[in-house]
């Protein structure tokens, strides 16, 4: 082992790790739990409370619906984009391939303003559930996108070569071989489509408010009777944040379990298969993935572009500039912990000797991943003011909750790195009279590098443009994505769309200066 | 049965020519082996033949029919890519009737012709096994497997024995050509091993840059190579530059007889390690001075100096081994042995030019 320090600092030093993350993950929801229990009689005053039970009902069937819808829609459109990008070459497919990422680098409330206005203003959209749809597609299809493209590209060509030469068109050879050799990255992929739909909630309450919906998905419901602030929404919110939180775990968790044990059938060839393998069928396919990238991913994203514009350009507020800079307070507050805490748990996950420690652990650290951020959020703000009654600063609590759920983003890439690195550089540089911290300073850290400087953006960024998770922690809050789905709730579209971009440069050039930042800061 | 004849192929990939007018005949039920180093367009030329790669110009013959815009999978040629590409997800089974599946064969024919195949390999046993679960050897069995359950009669080997250890590959050399000869299959196998070439190949074309150097029976290439470059690559050679004249040829300070005389000037010579005998008068005979003596078992390895010039020879133990360093040893060299040819025709092979010399 590279990495271990004289063994009883050692296990301190984990154990320390370890606590601090179940403290800050794992046992708020674990909390949730006793506090719903602790006060029956406010439980079956919820329950038998039939508005409320009625509203729960209602937005958990919307919120699944949407998440069903969408993860399909996601999965069938982003597949034979995936497949293009892959496997065909064409003009400015460099440029195309970076533009599709950009839902992906926008604040998703600000991404729920530019589709809603896209939507409603121009196709006169009003389905609440329709509307959603298209905010949760677009802002989810580049995730889909890009799992898939890298699990087609990790099946070698050969496979696909013997496959054609045993007599197999190229659409046999896309269902039978390519199609379950990618199975898994199949599943990864649903399951994060499906969760980031089921999470949103800024985003979807701008667009919500935007067509003047009534609607809540089950997210938007926490946040609005945390806001309420009576004892009898708060229990409300309670259980709705513990259903939504154990349902989805047991719903995707289930589904990765079946999905990974069921075999895709390979019983006969459809005769279809030849005809869809060239010619017409196959331009239309790709037209087609082309055209709905474009309307429904693209242009709805960049809606917003043009949209102060056309309004106006109005001042920017003071307000706007004080947001701004709690969102960055908060961001890098988050992501300092996120490396102190997530650096040490990655290597424990990845260089433990004990194979059920790091199995366990790293599957706990991925649960906040699939869980809706604002019941996660919910049951952090209540573990701490209701179950320590420890009074945070604002702004320290917003961390709190979004270290919950960025944690994970970081760790992942993290000990990806460390498992591609080959033990033996290690285990050389101690034979080289290195020690353990020399041999991390020197020679694994230098390594993994690229996967630290991955997570500390994505967990940055994630942070910079959560809505949900932050309301449910201070339902008052002032940071930037809170402020614009406050202005659009105002109705006042002008002063959203200019802060909107506003935000948008300030993250764009954060996130330059991060990345030069850390880049400088390690040198080689 | 296929025959399969290349005409004048040409494969561009933006600049460069993986392959130049390449044309080859490889006859029906013959074993045959397309030999040559790293990058010289082997697995092109394979690719080119089973349809996976089209060529710039030229064309694919198969039995008299124009095969070059026929897709792969309408060409019924079995194909084994480096590693096998054996489909993880599938079992043996699966595998090997994944040809039938995809033509639409019967359940009957499919399970009878799969097990029938099955049971030559001597797999039958491991029908339900995955492919993570066989042996090198048992991984190359199924894959040979699949090709011939897929009703191709032409197979086409890449690399084939590169991933097994040692011992494997020479066992399996034999086996396979054994196994595809009592099935009277095509074979067309590609390798950048020599040995491997001559102890498999009824016929060895020898491919370097994207062109066909020379062609022949092994013991063409070996014996009486028309092409420098073959007796480079096929076989060990001490390689040397020397001048011709009137038959004979004088290197260093010696002078050999040679079975060439048409030509005078300047030559490359070229003396195999295993055609000079220590202790033999031959038609030339001279005295060396043994620098080097090296066992390796059935053979051994010695190094010997005369005229200024290092001669490597490996021999049979049995005939050499009594051989020891700091003797003086007669050295017989055969007339037609001694392989000589114009200096200009070695200039376009830098690998030869760094060799000349360097025993």
């Amino acid at each position: 082992m590279g990495l271990s320090f004289r063994s009883g600092f050692k296990s301190v030093f984990y154990g320390l790790v370890v606590f601090f993350f179940l403290l800050f993950v794992l046992i708020p929801p674990i909390y949730l739990v006793f506090y719903l229990l602790r006060d029956i009689d406010m439980l079956s005053l919820v329950l038998g409370n039939s508005s409320i039970m009625g509203e729960f009902y209602s937005s958990v069937k919307l919120s699944y619906e949407i998440a069903f819808a969408v993860s399909a829609i996601d999965f069938l459109s982003a597949l034979p984009m995936a497949w293009i990008l892959l496997k065909r070459d064409f003009r400015f497919k460099g440029l195309w391939d970076t533009v599709l990422d950009l839902p992906m680098a926008m604040p998703t409330s600000a991404l729920g303003f530019s589709v809603a206005m896209f939507w409603s203003g121009i196709a006169d959209l009003r389905s609440a559930f329709w509307i959603v749809v298209a905010l949760h597609v677009a802002m989810s299809y580049p995730y889909m996108l890009r799992t898939l493209y890298a699990a087609i590209s990790s099946v070698e060509s050969q496979y696909v070569l013997a496959a054609r030469t045993l007599g197999a068109k190229p659409f046999t050879v896309a269902r039978t071989i390519v199609l379950p050799m990618i199975k898994p990255g199949i599943v990864a992929g649903i399951i994060l489509c499906f969760s980031k739909s089921l999470s949103e909630t800024g985003g979807t309450f701008a667009a919500l408010s935007i067509i003047g919906s009534a609607s809540r998905t089950g997210p938007v419901l926490i946040k609005d009777w945390r806001a309420a602030g009576s004892d009898l929404y708060t229990f409300a919110g309670g259980l709705l944040s513990l259903f939504l939180i154990v349902s989805s775990l047991i719903l995707l968790l289930g589904f990765r379990f079946l999905a990974m044990r069921w075999r895709i059938p390979i019983r006969k060839i459809y005769r279809f298969e030849d005809r869809v393998s060239s010619g017409y069928s196959v331009v239309l396919r790709d037209v087609a993935s082309f055209l709905f990238a474009f309307i429904t991913v693209l242009v709805p994203s960049l809606f917003i572009a043009g949209f102060p514009a056309w309004l106006g350009v109005s001042g920017i507020e003071r307000d706007l500039l004080t947001a701004i800079a709690s969102s960055v307070v908060v961001a890098g507050l988050t992501t300092v912990i996120n490396l102190a805490s997530g650096l040490p748990l990655s290597i424990l996950i990845s260089r433990s000797r004990f194979r059920l420690v790091s199995m366990v652990i790293d599957g706990l650290v991925n649960i906040p991943l699939i869980v809706p951020t604002t019941a996660l959020g919910f049951s952090i703000a209540l573990f701490w003011s209701e179950g320590l009654a420890f009074r945070l600063p604002d702004l320290a609590l917003i961390s709190l909750a979004h270290i919950s759920f960025t944690q994970p983003l970081l760790v992942r890439n993290v000990v990806a790195s460390l498992e591609q690195l080959d033990p033996s550089v290690e285990e050389t540089a101690r034979t080289l009279g290195a020690t353990p911290l020399m041999v991390f300073r020197r020679i694994t850290f230098p390594l993994i590098k690229p996967g630290i400087i991955a997570g500390v953006i994505l967990s940055f960024t994630r942070s910079l443009g959560e809505t949900g998770a932050t309301l449910a922690v201070v339902p008052r809050a002032l940071t930037a994505p809170v402020y614009i789905v406050d202005l659009v709730k105002a109705g006042n579209y002008q002063a959203a769309g200019t802060s909107c971009i506003v935000l948008l440069a300030v993250s764009a050039l954060l996130l330059y200066m991060l990345k030069r930042g850390v880049y400088a800061q390690s040198g080689t | 049965m296929p025959r399969v004849e290349l005409k004048d192929i040409t494969v561009r990939y933006g600049r460069l020519e993986a392959l130049k007018e390449v044309n080859l005949v490889v006859e029906d039920g013959s074993y045959t082996v397309i030999a040559g180093p790293t990058g010289a367009g082997k697995t092109t030329l394979l690719k080119v033949i089973a349809g996976l790669v089209k060529p710039s110009h030229g064309s694919v013959i198969v039995d008299g029919k124009d095969y070059t815009m026929l897709p792969p999978e309408d060409r019924n040629v079995g194909y084994l890519p480096q590693g096998y590409a054996l489909f993880p997800h599938l079992t043996v089974w699966e595998n090997v009737t994944f040809g039938a599946y995809c033509r639409g064969w019967s359940p009957e024919e499919t399970e009878e012709v799969a097990r029938r195949v099955l049971n030559m390999v001597g797999l039958i046993g491991r029908a339900e096994s995955y492919p993570g679960e066989l042996s090198g050897g048992m991984a190359q069995r199924t894959a040979l497997a699949r090709a011939i359950a897929s009703g191709a009669s032409l197979i086409l080997f890449d690399e084939p024995l590169s991933a097994l250890d040692l011992m494997l590959r020479l066992i399996l050399r034999y086996e396979i050509r054994r196994m595809v000869k009592s099935l009277g299959l095509t074979v067309i196998h590609v390798t950048h091993d020599h040995e491997e070439a001559m102890s498999i190949a009824d016929k060895i074309y020898l491919l370097r840059s994207g062109e066909i150097v020379e062609s022949g029976t092994p013991e063409e290439l070996y014996m009486r190579p028309r092409d420098p470059f073959t007796a480079y690559f096929i076989g060990e050679s001490n390689l040397y530059r020397g001048v011709l004249k009137d038959g004979r040829v004088q290197v260093g300070g010696l002078e050999l007889d040679t079975a060439f005389d048409d030509y005078d000037g300047e030559v490359l010579v070229a003396l195999r390690t295993r055609r000079l005998f220590p202790g033999v008068k031959l038609d030339n005979t001279f005295e060396a001075s043994v620098a080097e003596v090296r066992f390796l078992g059935r053979y051994s390895r010695i190094i010997l100096e005369s005229h200024d010039l290092k001669f490597t020879v490996e021999a049979p133990t049995v005939k050499i081994g009594w051989i020891r360093k700091g003797e003086t040893v007669d050295v017989g060299v055969k007339r037609e042995d001694v392989l000589v040819y114009p200096y200009k025709y070695a200039l376009k092979y830098p690998e030869i030019l760094e060799a000349v010399g360097n025993a």
